[in-house]
């Protein structure tokens, strides 16, 4: 099967967000099962316009930059569009033409009429979760029209949850049977491997025996990190020892920094700024638990991440997180509250042996459920629908 | 004086106005008498209205400077110096001197502070102890011969004969240490073996509270007991939403365990829970039968019963001397004047552990027998 991937990033060109995990990763995969993938991004400093990544060819196109954004995204499609049918002219005709979010939906309406691949939208997120549950006028609506036109011209569209599907159901009245998901993925294998979990903790001055509890995500309202942090002194209550790591970076970290000295529990927590690359899987490695205590969750991929570090999660029962944590199998679900959230971590470091077990199904359900090779699998299924 | 019993709560009001300081306890009991006549006259109501209607600011925001009762309290504040403060209330010094009778005019009213390190504290056996007889306020700082040492001290009335009359006792304190601790060795954690199994599993009973009872545990390879254990396959359909969870888990389940289930569905046979026994009885059967907690016990009412039983006793014999002792584990056997014993015992599935011991009449001579019997789990089944 030859598959065209469109994307405005990838991890091989410009990299800026989710989609571009999602686009490197599963192109791989399904390439890895014998697919020919072709994948059209944009073109980053100093990158050749064609390369061969992990079997996978990138196209990195050239458009003039345009000071509108929507501009700007719509020569993009052209450019995609014009290499795509220059390829297709060399391999010969694609069977699947697949389009990353709405920045590239029209790069696929706009193939559909010219050639006969079947045209498949992928769904990361919607115009209005991305506004904090908000219908916004101006650009949005722009976006929100764009969304909404990838999604009726495509053969099938691929939420990422079902949570998503439902969003999408109502925002856009799409049927039923139209919208598969297909989970996001994760590549289990780069937290394979040992460290030295006390360095690790010297690193932050935390304790070799201190429970530690880990936080990774925006600090913002929506992640609910004043959540985690005003349950902190019930937990200390019970573990002194606890600390509380809280890897990220946003708008909220100065409030919730004063929040913690405020309630006097600045001794225990830990605030880390951005951390990424080994410095935060190491920090996955090293926590007891990690805790999303978010107010939305359209995903949670920190989730993925955390098991596949074989660490069990405390997480708020919102949107995704609902979906993938097995309750009492891999992860506790909680509801976004103090107390709530406190009855799970204290159960987590109540019952060691329980969470360690809970940690090992984590990295079981990411290894069997999640990896990239099970993600391709279901998305290969939806090509074939 | 008038001789009426009050109960502390009826002649303690919350709110009287701030008194005087008095220097001693004496003078603080008269006060406190005072007060409850005073008090007694004014209805409650006028009281809560004085406090609220002050217009003293300072007044209100501070703090009482009396509570109406009798205590003591203890605390820690350096290695060697302790700070107790307490409260008699009027009542109970009228109390006690009523008690004493007239002895009471020579009796000393005293703080007396008990060292219970590592006792049991009953109020005769402390290490040793101290009085402290000069109680002009109601707080002072007591300096102690011993660091890291339980304390413990009572406020009462010491008469001449010596006899100490206890108004209150404070609360147990351990003083501070004045030094390194003694301990210098490394404490190590423990590690316990893990119990957990290594597979991934989920609880039958989350499926339906119900089947628990009808399963045989451990009939079929992957169960153990109410646990079924998944597959990767398992954990991909639980994700994908394309089956069931209980669907997956009827196909584990031997054809007979399927037929009943599926009985149960069709609601041919019921069950409920018992909420005495924690069982599980009929529903559908005109008389209750209790089906007991496990399968174990458990019999379908609407079949034919065809009673088969079996039951197996161990007995053993034993000869010794007549006056030896004889010991099974840590218990004496008796017995009889040939020296001869038997024992009887109804064998269950396990193992019973058989660990005689004998001693000669003068301890002189002793032999062991060690040995078990094991029986093996019990299967039964319907030809």
């Amino acid at each position: 099967m030859r598959i065209a991937f469109f994307s405005w990033e990838s991890l091989h060109s410009i990299a800026v967000g989710g989609i571009a995990v999602h686009v490197s990763d599963l192109s791989a995969a399904l390439a890895r099962k014998g697919h020919e993938v072709h994948v059209f991004t944009r073109m980053g400093q100093d990158q050749p316009p064609l390369e061969w990544v992990d079997g996978v060819c990138y196209h990195r196109c050239i458009y003039d930059y345009q000071q509108h954004f929507q501009d700007d995204v719509m020569n993009m499609c052209r450019a995609f569009v014009d290499r795509f049918l220059e390829t297709q002219h060399q391999v010969g005709r694609f069977d699947i033409i697949h389009a990353h979010d709405w920045l590239t939906a029209n790069a696929m309406i706009w193939l559909k009429d010219a050639t006969d691949g079947k045209p498949i939208f992928t769904m990361h997120s919607t115009e209005y979760g991305r506004c904090g549950n908000n219908f916004a006028g101006g650009h949005s609506e722009e976006v929100a029209h764009h969304e909404w036109n990838g999604m009726y011209h495509a053969h099938r569209v691929i939420a990422v949850s079902h949570t998503l599907k439902n969003e999408l159901q109502w925002l856009y009245s799409s049927p039923d049977d139209k919208v598969d998901v297909v989970y996001n993925g994760v590549n289990v294998q780069q937290f394979d491997g040992w460290i030295d979990s006390l360095a690790v903790r010297k690193m932050y001055e935390i304790g070799e025996y201190d429970p530690l509890i880990l936080f990774v995500g925006r600090m913002v309202y929506q992640k609910g990190p004043d959540i985690l942090v005003e349950g902190i002194p019930q937990i200390l209550a019970h573990y002194p020892d606890a600390k509380f790591v809280f890897a990220g970076d946003g708008g909220m970290r100065m409030f919730i920094e004063d929040q913690s000295r405020q309630i006097g529990i600045a001794h225990a927590t830990r605030f880390l700024g951005s951390v990424s690359g080994w410095r935060l899987k190491d920090l996955f490695k090293t926590a007891d638990c990690v805790v999303v205590p978010s107010r939305n969750e359209p995903f949670g991929i920190v989730i993925l991440e955390a098991w596949s570090a074989g660490k069990p999660v405390v997480a708020s029962d919102q949107g995704g997180p609902s979906e993938i944590v097995w309750h009492d199998v891999n992860g506790y679900k909680v509801s976004p509250q103090p107390d709530s959230l406190n009855w799970g971590l204290g159960t987590m470091l109540e019952k060691r042996e329980h969470a360690h077990w809970m940690g090992r199904n984590g990295r079981k359900t990411a290894e069997t459920t999640f990896s990239w090779d099970h993600i391709a699998d279901d998305t290969l299924n939806v090509y074939n629908n | 004086m008038p001789k009426k019993k009050i109960s502390k709560s009826a002649s303690a009001p919350k709110d009287t106005p701030p008194k005087k300081t008095k220097t001693t306890v004496e003078a603080a009991a008269a006060a406190g008498a005072r007060t409850k006549d005073s008090a007694a006259k004014k209805s409650p109501d006028s009281q809560s209205l004085n406090l609220y209607s002050s217009t003293d600011a300072l007044q209100k925001a501070s703090l009482p400077e009396s509570y109406y009762q009798t205590y003591v309290t203890l605390l820690s504040k350096e290695p060697y110096v302790l700070y107790a403060y307490w409260e008699i209330a009027g009542d109970d010094i009228e109390r006690l001197r009523e008690a004493i009778g007239p002895e009471a005019e020579q009796g000393v009213y005293t703080l007396r502070v008990y060292d219970v390190t590592l006792v049991d504290f009953d109020g005769t056996n402390a290490n040793y102890w101290f009085d402290l007889d000069e109680l002009f306020m109601n707080n002072r700082y007591i300096h102690v011969g011993s660091d890291d040492a339980t304390y413990v001290c009572e406020i009462g009335m010491r008469l001449p004969s010596g006899e100490f009359k206890s108004l209150a006792r404070s609360n147990y304190i351990r003083a501070q240490r004045a030094g390194a601790s003694q301990r210098r060795d490394v404490i190590w954690k423990e590690i316990e073996e893990s119990n957990q199994p290594q597979n991934m599993y989920v609880n039958i009973r989350l499926f339906n509270r119900q089947l628990r009872g009808r399963l045989k545990p451990r009939s079929n390879w992957m169960m153990d007991g109410s646990r079924m254990i998944l597959r990767a396959d398992d954990i991909r359909a639980y994700y994908q939403r394309r089956v069931p969870m209980m669907k997956i888990f009827m196909e584990r389940l031997s054809s007979e365990e399927q037929l009943s289930l599926e009985k149960l569905a069709a609601g041919q046979i019921g069950f409920q829970q018992t909420p005495d026994t924690g069982g599980v009885v009929s529903r559908t059967s005109e008389r209750v039968t209790f089906l007991g907690a496990t399968d174990q016990f458990f019999r379908e009412t609407d079949k034919k019963e065809f009673p088969f039983e079996l039951k197996m006793t161990l007995t053993v014999t034993g000869k010794t001397e007549p006056d030896a002792d004889v010991y099974l584990g840590n218990k004496k056997i008796e017995l009889d004047d040939k020296g001869e014993f038997t024992l009887t015992w109804t064998l269950d599935d396990g193992v019973l552990p058989m660990d005689f011991r004998a001693w000669s009449p003068k301890k002189e001579l002793g032999k062991t027998i060690e040995s078990s019997v094991i029986r093996t789990p019990t299967e039964s089944r319907e030809l």
